[in-house]
This record gives C-alpha cells, sequence and structure tokens, in this order.
C-alpha cells in the first residue's frame, strides 16, 4: 500500500474570487470511487488551496492521483508526500471532509507519524503545508476569558455540530452583525450561567466561527421600543414563543 | 399599517412556491406556467408567489416567491425594498449555479443593505449526510467570500415545523441591534 498527500490550488473565479466551488461534487464523486478502489482518506480546504490524502494498495492510488492531476478543478498540484504504508490512518473513512485538519485527530495522528518526512518538504512544500497545519506544532492559543471583548461570528455553526436549541439560535442571532460585548451577554443572562454561555463560545471557537475583538469603543444601543419590536413581539406571538 | 416582506430566492425547482403555500394563510397567488423544457417538474414559477401572515389587525408579513435566475431580475426589483428578510433557497443535488447565485447576492446584497439572509438547503430528506455537510461547507465559504453571515438550514418546504423554523430564525436575527 501507499499513501499521496498533495496540495492543490484552487481555481479563481472569471471575477477573481476564490471559492471552492465544487467541493461537494469532488467530495461526493471521491467518496463512491474510493470505496469501489478501497482507497481511504481526508480532503480539506483552507483560503483558496485543498489538501488530500489518498491511501490505499499502490496501484489504485497511483490511477485516483493521475485522473486528479487532469481535473481542471485543481490548479498547481505539489504532492508533499508519496511513500508506502503498512497501516492506513483513516481506515474508515472513503474520503473525510475536514474543515479543519488542525483539530482532527487522524489528521494529526498522520502528521505525528509523518515528522520525519516533513523536515524533508522544501520551503514551498513547507508553505503549502503551514497553509493548513503549523509546523512550529502550536495552535493559537485559546481565548481564555473573554471578559473585556466584542464578539460576532464569521459564519453560523454547521448544525451537524452543535445542538439546535433556541439557547444556540439566540446566541448566534446576536452576535450575526454586529460585534457584542461579552459582559452585556452575560447579563442579559438569556443564555445561561456564565460556564454555559463560556461552553458555548468554547465550541463557536473550535469551529472557528467566532471572531473575538478587543473592546470596540461604542456599546450596542439598547432595543429601541419601536415598529421593529412591536413587529418582532407579533411575530413571536403567531410562532408560538411567548 | 406595519407590513413587511419576505423575499423567498432560488433556483427551479428548489420548492419556493411550496414554502409561500405552507406559510400563506390566504391561497397563495401562484404565476406557474408548464415548462417547456425538461426541469425535473411540470410546472414552473415565471412571477411572483404571493402569500401573506397576519400577525395582528394592523401588522402583516408579506410572501414573495421570486424566481432565482438572472432573466427574472426585474422580480427581485420589485420585491427589494423594505426587506423583512431574504431567504435563499437551494436544492440539494449536484453543484448549485454559483454565477447565478453571486448576481443575486449582488443584487440584493444583505451585507450593505443589512437584509437579513437565510439559506435554505432542500430536497435533502433521503440526502446523505456527509455530502450535505459538504454541500453546507461550500455555500458557507461562498457567503464568506460575500462578507455574508447567514445560517444554513436543512428545510422541507412541505413541513409546517420547518418552515416555521426559517421565520423564527430570521425573527431573531431581526431583533438584534
Amino acid at each position: 500500500m501507499k499513501c499521496i498527500t498533495y496540495v492543490s490550488k484552487v481555481v479563481a473565479r472569471k471575477n477573481g474570487a476564490v471559492i471552492p466551488i465544487g467541493l461537494s461534487d469532488i467530495f461526493s464523486a471521491a467518496r463512491k470511487k474510493n470505496a469501489e478502489l478501497e482507497i481511504t482518506g481526508l480532503l480539506s480546504y483552507r483560503a483558496g488551496y485543498y489538501i488530500q490524502i489518498l491511501e490505499g494498495d499502490s496501484d489504485a492510488v497511483d490511477q485516483l492521483f493521475s485522473k486528479i492531476k487532469s481535473d481542471p478543478r485543481h490548479q498547481n498540484i505539489s504532492v508533499l508526500f508519496d511513500f508506502k504504508i503498512t497501516q492506513r490512518s483513516f481506515p474508515n473513512w472513503s474520503m473525510k471532509l475536514v474543515g479543519s485538519v488542525n483539530k482532527d485527530q487522524n489528521f494529526l495522528q498522520f502528521m505525528s507519524q509523518s515528522s520525519e518526512k516533513i523536515w524533508s518538504l522544501d520551503n514551498t512544500q513547507k508553505q503549502l503545508l503551514e497553509v493548513f497545519y503549523g509546523l512550529d506544532n502550536t495552535s493559537p492559543a485559546s481565548i481564555q476569558t473573554y471578559q473585556g471583548k466584542h464578539l460576532m461570528l464569521f459564519a453560523w455553526p454547521d448544525f451537524r455540530q452543535i445542538s439546535q436549541s433556541p439557547t444556540v439560535i439566540e446566541l448566534c442571532a446576536q452576535l450575526t452583525k454586529k460585534p457584542y460585548p461579552y459582559e452585556s451577554l452575560l447579563e442579559s443572562r438569556r443564555f445561561g450561567t456564565q460556564q454555559q454561555l463560556d461552553k458555548i463560545l468554547k465550541k463557536f471557537e473550535t469551529l472557528e466561527i467566532l471572531n473575538v475583538m478587543d473592546s470596540l469603543k461604542q456599546s450596542p444601543q439598547a432595543n429601541q421600543i419601536g415598529s421593529s419590536t412591536r413587529f418582532y413581539s407579533k411575530m413571536r406571538t403567531f410562532l408560538g414563543l411567548r | 399599517m406595519d407590513y413587511r416582506k419576505l423575499a423567498i430566492v432560488g433556483e427551479v425547482g428548489a420548492g419556493k412556491t411550496m414554502m409561500v403555500s405552507t406559510l400563506s394563510e390566504i391561497s397563495p397567488i401562484k404565476t406557474e406556467a408548464k415548462s417547456s423544457i425538461d426541469i425535473g417538474k411540470e410546472y414552473t414559477t415565471v412571477g411572483i408567489d404571493y402569500g401573506r401572515i397576519s400577525l395582528s389587525e394592523d401588522t402583516a408579513l408579506g410572501l414573495y416567491g421570486v424566481p432565482g435566475q438572472e432573466r427574472y431580475s426585474f422580480l427581485w426589483e420589485i420585491v427589494n425594498n423594505n426587506l423583512w428578510g431574504l431567504l435563499i433557497m437551494i436544492k440539494f443535488g449536484g453543484t448549485p449555479d454559483y454565477e447565478n447565485l453571486e448576481k443575486l447576492l449582488s443584487f440584493f446584497a444583505p451585507k450593505d443593505n443589512e437584509t437579513t439572509c437565510v439559506i435554505a438547503i432542500t430536497h435533502c430528506e433521503s440526502a446523505d449526510e456527509q455530502d450535505l455537510e459538504a454541500l453546507s461547507l461550500e455555500v458557507q465559504l461562498m457567503l464568506q467570500s460575500h462578507q455574508i453571515v447567514a445560517p444554513i438550514l436543512n428545510v422541507d418546504p412541505r413541513d409546517r415545523d420547518s418552515a416555521i423554523t426559517v421565520l423564527h430564525i430570521l425573527n431573531a436575527i431581526n431583533n438584534q441591534t
């Protein structure tokens, strides 16, 4: 068996935007094809690049990789690792889609087993790997306390990864449009105790969707009792929430 | 009269007409016509599907289902003012038409107009969970490139509870200052 790990550049769109259009197609097709060929591995996207790990029978992996190289959705394919293996790192995944490889146990184990090979990479290859994985082995320090910070979401969570509870929805809603001070979240008591609130915020951090900012000068305005508030209340009544 | 509008936009077959029907208290005014080409269903919307939810005697939410294709952008113009929310419906199965979606986002400009936006992925009742996760991630990355923060929900427009969840989330976001 062998393992190939490569990084490729996502093709820029006409307007210059780099969005992984086709990621869902690539993933879906890869899972079906890989299951047939008994190939396992991982796929992830970050900042305009894909990283993919393929492992399985040597001929099957080589054959698949040569098809990937001619796929127009990948540009500047750079092979990071190509070596023989006796054991798979992703035995249960015909293709594992990972949002952040830095937090994936299978990937971290794979990298720790490949540590010697990492240091034989050239600088370009190391830079590509660093798009996904910190080579200094330090992940960004988790925020210890949110005191004095303003919070806002970069994105809403995927509700397969966190409970779609009313509290989580309300908190996401609060952090959608403007940065909001942590203290005001606490004082409102809408999100439980400090421990409960921090637990949800930590989860958002793990999912890399929480923007934690130093305090901003202006505080959010208190809810205006105006037509918007009346509309909100009436809609809640309609929804059976009050 | 406090009257707000919810624009429900999406590609052919995403379930806009059904969404309006499920939520509306009145028989929706539908503008479906028999399709001349194979789009996977016999009828498609060629105008605005209109429905309404009365919240009190003097408060109502208008529901406007409009086609997502750019050639119907004259209909987008009709609904794009005083929007309470923008619901973009995407049908699961195959890569969405992102080029068209980007035109739609550029037109409605939810970031600049501070319009609350929700993405509904439909036809996913029997979809594979991992495939759905991949589609959600793809859509999320597209939204982030437009600096739009919006929830991506799996929605069954035929199901009232599922449709109501969309209103609940739009309302929750709109209430924040």
